[in-house]
């Protein structure tokens, strides 16, 4: 009766039940846009460039910061319960493979920063339309950057919960984070595009700079660009998951 | 068949060794008591046994199998466990952590039910665990081990924080699963709390061994005292004297530690000296006294 | 008060900076003096106003400094708050205290001058570390001292008040994501609060950075003002009523497991 990973995701997302998860996959891309639209309109500045100077104000710097922590704080809720009284004993004391629970918990905290890129999406369309009139829609290639974004926040995901799970702490792995997120900026910055490589923070502030023509970003959107954002996600991804795995393999419960 | 076998387990932490060359043997269908003061090794043991802990040393096998951290989460299927504090969502009710368990480890309705029945938690399951008492804890913890109606059943203190109405009930659950051919391990620092659910008996102080075997071996390994009714005990004293330590109390004497040839002996010397014997008895003895003997007062 | 009560702070203080050992908040005060310094830096030796050698002056970092404190401190202030308080919640640390005389208000005030002793270092620091940096990259102006001090004294009490902010929050909702994630929206605050208008500044603490900040660029053009010491004066006048007011409200509430 080995369970599947279906069921161990449905597992994770049922620990999520009012752990007040949706207070930052909703708030805070809301947040964001709200910060960007109020700040344009203060200023009594127009849209430059319309739907595009949107897009800018909206994603630029969620991208950079607020997304790489909320996904840590995320990481830290779903792991939270496990660190709290006989929860850890009874975690590794089931069935399900430890490879299992480590790509749950991932997928989980993926699951959610998915729905954070949608909500951002919807929230430009709608501030767009209500806020500023701007005619017609949202072009179509910040539709697939959000996919891309749904894809590239797996790697951040990943690495996070491997914090989570290794530090009891919620907030120590947050702050990692944090630096993270400041490498990437300063790294992405100084067009080091290899760094998408090597560190997820700055793979996944990467995609979220795509077509913006800023940290590093040529403004337009390619089909090698993507790919690379792709490709990176999965390896880098797939290497978090099975160093946690192999770690957690390891490693003894307290005693 | 013995369903837990262990060689030589062992566990230290640097220098200091936690657990020290077990050889545990928990026959199948068992309530196998497991004793020891505070810090005897307990727990680690029992964390060994899931794989929770790699031993440093030793191996444990689990229904005839190795148990290890690549046979693990195979094994782990056929054996519930509640290790120190219970496990739950505070967060959560009772009942949705028990869902919980259910979906991930693909159980149906009817065994998760059947769990809660056992531990008489039908009626808590809408309350959120975070407003539990620590009974209540302890009985979602069992159900939760229990719903996956394992064929090894290990747990630590688990009728810690219950009330006497609550152990009893607990005693009772562990005698029933056992008569259906369950192997129950069970760990606890006061033998009251299980002596008379348990059929089995390992005793541990500072990590050894210091006693395993059933019921009657356990009575066997300590001698009771035996006592001389005698209304002239110093007379009686003085003839044993230099031969066997004494004691009087009140109307009789005490002998510590010698066998049925010994008190034979012992009773025709006294009449030959001419002291009036008119009783020879040996102490009636409680378990408590034994475990009492094994690790406080004698070999610890 | 009896004298027992009294002179039991210290030793609640004392216990507060032994819990520190192994907390690394050490390391994330580090982490702060660090990042601030670093975007400082990064900030001055990119700016077009810092090219000319000639006529390089202090308001440029200064203006780096300005950005930077509010970008870092917000919300390594929540992850030092959080790792302080989430140990009592952890290991049940509010009813160990409550039933040995030490009342959770009184534990979190200890933990304010505790934290807020480890935040004023990380701020000297970290502001003459910006001044040895600066003369090294071979700022010959004289150092405006006025200026600076004002700065340094009111950014420092702006993050003391966010710190307490997040000491009561982190103590009273057990699930650290709200303090964490009020921290994340507080850096956003933060950040854009100078693109806001006056009125939102004052709204949150978090505004009151751009409050402080002493200089900035207005288009191209670098401009130095000194920061609202008045608004900031009454942020902690409240602030420092109402932590003592919620404080002492947990005083009086029934011991939490």
């Amino acid at each position: 009766m080995t369970p599947s990973l279906s069921a161990v995701l449905g597992t994770e997302l049922g620990k999520l039940k009012r752990s007040l998860s949706w207070s930052i996959v909703v708030l805070l891309p809301l947040v964001m846009v709200f910060a960007g639209s109020f700040m344009t309109l203060v200023s009594q500045q127009q849209l430059a460039d319309g739907w595009h100077t949107l897009w800018l104000r909206s994603v630029v710097f969620y991208g950079l910061f607020p997304l790489t922590l909320g996904l840590g704080i995320l990481a830290s809720l779903v792991w939270r319960p496990e660190h709290r009284g006989g929860n850890w004993n009874a975690l590794m004391s089931t069935p399900v493979p430890t490879l299992r629970i480590v790509l749950a918990k991932t997928l989980a905290i993926a699951l959610l920063g998915a729905v954070m890129q949608l909500v951002l999406l919807i929230a430009v369309v709608v501030t767009g339309k209500l806020l500023f009139g701007l005619p017609g829609l949202l072009p179509p290639r910040y539709l697939l950057v959000t996919a891309l974004l749904v894809v590239a926040v797996l790697p951040v995901a990943a690495v996070q919960s491997a914090l989570s799970m290794t530090f009891r702490s919620f907030a120590a792995p947050v702050a990692v984070a944090l630096v993270g997120a400041g490498i990437a900026a300063v790294a992405l910055a100084a067009e080091l595009g290899g760094v998408i490589f090597v560190l997820p923070h700055a793979l996944t502030a990467r995609a979220t700079q795509l077509a913006t023509g800023t940290f590093g970003d040529s403004g337009q959107l390619t089909a090698g660009g993507s790919l690379a954002i792709v490709c990176a996600s999965a390896v880098l991804t797939l290497l978090v998951v099975a160093l946690a795995t192999r770690f957690q393999e390891r490693r003894d419960v307290r005693v | 068949m013995d369903t837990v076998t262990t060689v030589n387990l062992t566990k230290s932490y640097g220098r200091q060794a936690v657990v020290q060359g077990l050889d545990l043997r928990i026959p199948q269908g068992c309530v196998y008591g497991f004793l020891g003061p505070n810090g005897s090794g307990k727990s680690t043991t029992m964390k060994m046994l899931l794989s929770l802990v790699q031993p440093s040393a030793g191996e444990v096998h689990i229904m005839g199998e190795p148990m290890n951290r690549r046979t693990r989460r195979r094994q782990l299927a056929r054996i519930g466990s509640l290790i120190e504090a219970p496990p739950g969502y505070g967060h959560l009710t009772g009942g949705e952590n028990l869902r919980l368990v259910q979906r991930s480890l693909g159980l149906d309705e009817a065994q998760v039910n059947r769990a809660v029945q056992a531990v008489r938690l039908d009626k808590q399951l809408d309350k959120k665990v975070a407003n539990y008492s620590l009974g209540m804890k302890q009985r979602l913890g069992i159900a939760m081990a229990l719903a996956r109606e394992p064929r090894l059943l290990i747990l630590d203190e688990p009728t810690n924080g219950l009330d006497p109405a609550g152990i009893e009930e607990i005693r009772e659950l562990l005698r029933r699963l056992a008569s259906r051919g369950v192997t129950v391990m069970v760990s606890s620092h006061l033998l009251g709390e299980i002596d008379k659910a348990a059929d089995h008996f390992g005793i541990l102080a500072e990590g050894r061994l210091l006693f395993q075997g059933s019921r009657e071996q356990l009575f066997a390994a300590a001698v009771p005292d035996v006592l001389i009714d005698t209304p002239e005990p110093r007379q009686a004293s003085a003839v044993l004297d230099g031969r066997l330590t004494t004691r009087v109390e009140g109307g009789s004497l005490r002998i510590g530690g010698i066998d049925n040839r010994v008190t034979a002996r012992v009773v025709a010397d006294l009449v030959g000296a001419g002291a009036p014997i008119y009783g020879v008895r040996r102490e009636e003895q409680s378990l408590e006294d034994v475990f009492m003997t094994l690790t406080a007062g004698g070999r610890l | 008060m009896s004298a027992v009560t009294v002179g039991a702070t210290g030793p609640v203080v004392v216990n507060e900076f032994a819990k520190l050992r192994h907390l690394r908040v050490g390391l994330v005060a580090g982490l702060m003096v660090l990042g601030t310094v670093a975007l400082t830096l990064l900030s001055t030796v990119t700016s077009a106003e810092f090219a000319d050698p000639a006529t390089r002056t202090w308001d440029v970092p200064l203006a780096g400094l300005s950005l930077a404190v509010p970008m870092v401190s917000p919300l390594l202030l929540a992850v030092v708050a959080s790792r302080m308080v989430d140990i009592e919640h952890q290991g049940n640390g509010w009813l160990m205290g409550s039933t040995s005389g030490v009342t959770p208000g009184a534990l979190c005030r200890a933990k304010l001058l505790t934290a807020g002793t480890v935040v004023v270092a990380a701020t000297v620091v970290t502001h003459l570390a910006v001044w040895a940096l600066g003369r090294l990259a071979g700022i010959d102006a004289p150092v405006p001292v006025g200026l600076w001090a004002g700065f340094a004294v009111t950014s420092l009490a702006v993050n003391l008040v966010v710190l307490a902010l997040h000491l009561v929050l982190s103590a009273k909702v057990d699930n650290q994501l709200v303090a964490l994630g009020i921290g994340l929206l507080g850096t956003v605050v933060a950040v854009f609060g100078s693109g806001f208008p006056g009125w939102f500044a004052h709204a949150t603490p978090w505004g009151y950075y751009s409050l402080v900040a002493v200089a900035g660029y207005e288009g191209e053009h670098l401009v130095t003002t000194a920061p609202s010491y008045l608004s900031v004066l009454v942020l902690v006048g409240l602030a420092a009523a109402l932590f003592v007011l919620v404080t002492s409200r947990f005083d009086r509430q029934e011991a939490r497991s």
